[in-house]
C-alpha cells in the first residue's frame, strides 16, 4: 500500500500529556502524546466502531492472581467510553488479551519542528475487522 | 457459575473441576454469550479472570447431560456447539428416578462423535484413567 506523509503541525502544539482529535485523509485520528512519545490512532474502536480517541489515557488492573491486584500501565490504556473494551496504545492490542483486534496505528514522527504521520493512500471500507495501517 | 469465574475461585484452586449435576444446560451457550461479553468490557473490575469464561468453562466447568429432553432434536447441534458440549457435557441417567434418562434413547440422533464425547470421553478427561478400572461388584 502506498503511504502519503501529511503534516499536521509543529510539535509544540503536542506537548507531553497533549491529546488532539484532527482530520486528516478523510479520517478522524487521535494524537496523543505520552512521556515525549508521539502515538497517532485511528478514531474508531475495532470492537463497534465507537468515537475511542474520545477516551482520556489511563491506566489499568493487570490481570494477574487474585491475592495480589496489581495497577499498571498508567496513561496507556484507551479505555472505550462505549463499552469500556480497554486498548493498550502502544501496542495497538487489548490490554489483557481479551479479543484478538487491535487499534488502527499510523507511524508517526518529528521533522525539524514539524509533526509528520504517514497514512495509507487508501482507506478501506469502514468496518471493526479492517485495520487501516 | 458466574461468581466461579469472576470471583477468582478458579485461579485460587487450579486443580478444582466443577460439575454442576441436574442443572439442566440449555442455558450455558447464551449466559457463555452474556460472560464473554462482559469480561471483555470490565475485565479490569476482576483482573484475577485471567482468560475468557468460555475458556474457564471449556477447561473447568461440567454439566450433566439429565434432563436431556428439553431441547429439540434440530437444536440440539446449536445448543452443544454455543456450550462447547465436546468438552463440558457428561451423560447421566438420573436412574432410578421417573423420569431418568435412557442411555440407548436420548441424544440418538446425535452426530456419533459427539455422542462419545459425552457417553464417554468428557467423563475420562474429567475424572481421568481411574475412570476405566474395573469396578468391583458386591456380593
Amino acid at each position: 500500500l502506498s503511504r502519503v506523509d501529511h503534516d499536521i503541525g509543529p510539535a509544540a502544539d503536542y506537548p507531553p500529556g497533549s491529546k488532539k482529535i484532527i482530520d486528516v485523509a478523510d479520517r478522524s485520528i487521535g494524537i496523543f502524546n505520552v512521556e515525549g512519545q508521539l502515538f497517532a490512532v485511528l478514531n474508531r474502536c475495532p470492537h463497534a466502531l465507537a468515537p475511542v480517541c474520545l477516551a482520556d489515557l489511563t491506566g489499568t488492573w493487570l490481570a494477574g492472581p487474585p491475592d495480589e491486584p496489581q495497577y499498571g500501565l498508567q496513561g496507556r490504556v484507551l479505555r472505550c467510553i462505549w463499552h469500556g473494551w480497554e486498548w493498550n496504545i502502544e501496542t495497538g492490542k487489548t490490554v489483557a488479551g481479551t479479543d484478538p483486534r487491535r487499534l488502527s496505528k499510523y507511524p508517526i514522527r518529528i521533522e525539524g519542528d514539524r509533526v509528520l504521520i504517514s497514512v495509507p493512500e487508501k482507506r478501506p471500507p469502514v468496518g471493526p475487522d479492517t485495520v487501516d495501517e | 457459575v458466574g461468581n466461579l469465574i469472576f470471583s477468582g475461585t478458579l485461579e485460587r484452586f487450579k486443580q478444582v473441576k466443577f460439575i454442576f449435576i441436574e442443572y439442566s444446560w440449555a442455558w450455558v451457550g447464551p449466559l457463555l454469550w452474556r460472560f464473554d461479553a462482559a469480561w471483555k468490557a470490565g475485565r479490569h473490575s476482576v483482573p484475577w479472570t485471567v482468560q475468557s469464561p468460555t475458556e474457564y468453562l471449556k477447561q473447568r466447568i461440567r454439566f450433566t447431560s439429565e434432563p436431556a429432553l428439553e431441547v429439540t432434536d434440530s437444536e440440539l447441534p446449536h445448543v452443544f456447539e454455543n456450550m462447547h458440549a465436546d468438552h463440558t457435557l457428561l451423560f447421566s441417567s438420573d436412574y432410578p428416578h421417573w423420569d431418568s434418562d435412557e442411555p440407548g434413547f436420548v441424544f440418538r440422533h446425535v452426530d456419533p462423535d459427539m455422542r462419545k464425547r459425552i457417553f464417554y470421553e468428557n467423563a475420562i478427561e474429567t475424572f481421568g484413567e481411574r475412570l476405566k478400572a474395573p469396578v468391583p461388584i458386591a456380593g
